[in-house]
């Protein structure tokens, strides 16, 4: 909280920084890149830095994040920054009683350029996941949302055992009762034998996560 | 193998710790809950069944607050099953959908009482119940009457539901029940949009039941027409009543005219395509002080704006 508000501060009283000053920001591995300000406005672990360490020519260092996976993201940013800017979500909207909360959050909204974007990491290899988390730790929105919602659609419509595999996902046995796998799923089409239904038993064992 | 080393068996395999190398158990747990924020409850459940990781995450009280059960088709057999299998002290809101299971015959099926006593005991913390495309008739093996469900609900949705059609076993059975109840003091919305058997006779069983209703929605419900027992009965709502959804119904001029007189804290009407409603009502409708949102047919609006305007 105290470094959000600080860095507003810091950007009413700076104004030459909105003007269009280039900054260096630095991967681990070495490499310098250049963005403007609105790079750096839409990563706010860069504004922050950015903002506090009143960086003249010295490069900002990013540690967690290497250059193979930097350049694309400011490649991202590039392509995004004369977007107009969204609604600020507010995120305590529990005040409005008529928002309607149960509204399902879409996953199939995902722009061309972006599915284009993240479909060159969506490889085996997993550098799917070197971007979310450099998105994460970079405080992209925009990007992380991108890149959660690539995982929820490749997640939707697939059994457990497929999610394991294309994840790398061993079998960790999870115990019994509600929690057994293959509990519910695959049953869409199917009505269940009575036997299934006698085997939950009638006190189902309780929920590890509400102990 | 004997039973004993069989369940010793189970019991190793159960404690053995797995060594977790995949990539995406990189990721903290804050993203691995914004990507399940993206899935439905069935696919939460999917989720839930390939790991331990997943399981934990999957079973976050924040996804579980609503259940919405709208989204695919399930059997009653299967809604039990499913109710059973995940009760949850933290969901408040539970929606239900009964019209795409289409058995040969295409009726709606039917709203058993086994169902209404496990999402009772499933759900104890439930406050809006959504129960949509469901057969109330008279049956034994449907709920008696409308206090049979949950009763510490504040909202409750019966749409497309089927429940009082008149025939002999007593149309208005669901609704007339022998002794008051106080147990519905906290319900303050109630929707029968599109529950087209609605009559409004029937209506005149509310407020003994529902005495504190905000928000009346009977959208769609063509048989409700200007008679004095619905007249009569939305006055008596006049403390409570804010939002009062009337639209494709039969009532005319004279219903609105008392709704103008006796129902002045209302903030939302809507009277959309009531084929009885003519534009003389507009007079009346500008004395509704409170009012924020009119939902009406396009003149009736545009004349309802412009004298709106004309007063300030």
């Amino acid at each position: 909280m105290a470094t959000t508000a600080e860095a507003s501060n810091t950007t009413t009283g700076n104004t030459e920084t909105a003007t269009g000053k280039m900054i260096k920001i630095q991967s681990n591995d070495g490499q310098i890149f250049e963005v403007d300000q609105g790079v750096v406005e839409q990563s706010s672990t860069i504004k922050t830095l950015s903002d506090l360490m009143d960086v003249g020519d010295v490069p900002i260092p990013l540690p967690n994040v290497k250059a193979s996976i930097l350049g694309p993201i400011v490649d991202f940013c590039n392509h995004h920054k004369n977007d107009q800017k969204p609604e600020p979500i507010d995120e305590d909207d529990d005040d409005d009683p008529n928002k309607d909360i149960y509204e399902p959050k879409r996953s199939d909204d995902i722009c061309e350029w972006d599915l284009n974007f993240i479909k060159q990491f969506t490889v085996p290899e997993g550098t799917l996941f070197d971007i979310i988390m450099a998105a994460n730790y970079l405080g992209i929105k925009t990007l992380l949302a991108v890149g959660c919602k690539t995982i929820a659609n490749m997640v939707r419509g697939k059994s457990s055992t497929e999610v394991r595999e294309m994840f790398n996902i061993s079998y960790d046995p999870p115990g019994e009762g509600i929690n057994a796998p293959n509990a519910i799923e695959g049953q869409a089409g199917t009505v269940p034998t009575t036997q299934d239904a006698n085997a939950t038993g009638p006190s189902p064992q309780p929920d590890p996560m509400n102990q | 193998m004997s039973l004993n080393t069989r369940k010793k068996r189970k019991r190793e395999l159960r404690e053995e710790y797995i060594e977790q190398d995949g990539l995406i158990f990189q990721l903290p747990d804050e993203t691995l809950l914004s990507i399940f924020k993206y899935l439905t409850i069935d696919e939460l459940i999917v989720a839930a069944s390939v790991c331990k990781w997943f399981r934990c995450i999957a079973y976050d009280d924040e996804f579980w607050t609503t259940i919405d059960l709208t989204s695919k088709p399930y059997s009653n057999r299967q809604l039990l099953k499913l109710l059973h299998r995940f009760p949850r002290n933290c969901t408040e809101v539970l929606k239900i959908s009964g019209g795409s299971i289409h058995n040969n015959s295409g009726k709606l099926p039917l709203f058993t009482e086994q169902l209404s006593t496990l999402i009772q005991t499933s759900y104890p913390n439930l406050r809006y119940l959504h129960i949509s495309q469901y057969d109330f008739h008279p049956n034994q093996r449907t709920i008696k009457n409308i206090t049979c469900l949950p009763s510490n609900l504040q909202g409750l949705y019966l749409t497309k539901c089927e429940m009082l059609a008149p025939d002999i076993s007593g149309p208005s059975a669901f609704f007339q029940v022998s002794k008051t109840s106080s147990n519905f003091q906290q319900l303050e919305i109630l929707s029968f949009e599109n529950s087209t058997c609605l009559q409004s006779m029937y209506i005149g069983y509310l407020p003994e039941l529902y005495p504190h209703l905000v928000e009346l929605n009977l959208n769609g419900c063509f048989r409700i027409k200007s008679i004095s027992v619905f007249m009569n009965t939305l006055i008596l709502y006049s403390k409570t009543l804010r939002r009062l959804y009337l639209s494709e119904t039969q009532i005319n001029d004279d219903t609105i005219h008392s709704i103008c007189r006796k129902l002045k804290r209302l903030n939302i009407l809507n009277i959309r395509n009531c084929k009885n409603v003519t534009i003389n009502i507009v007079e009346n409708l500008v004395t509704l002080k409170q009012l924020q949102k009119l939902i009406a047919n396009d003149n009736i609006q545009t004349l309802y704006e412009q004298k709106k305007n004309e007063e300030n």
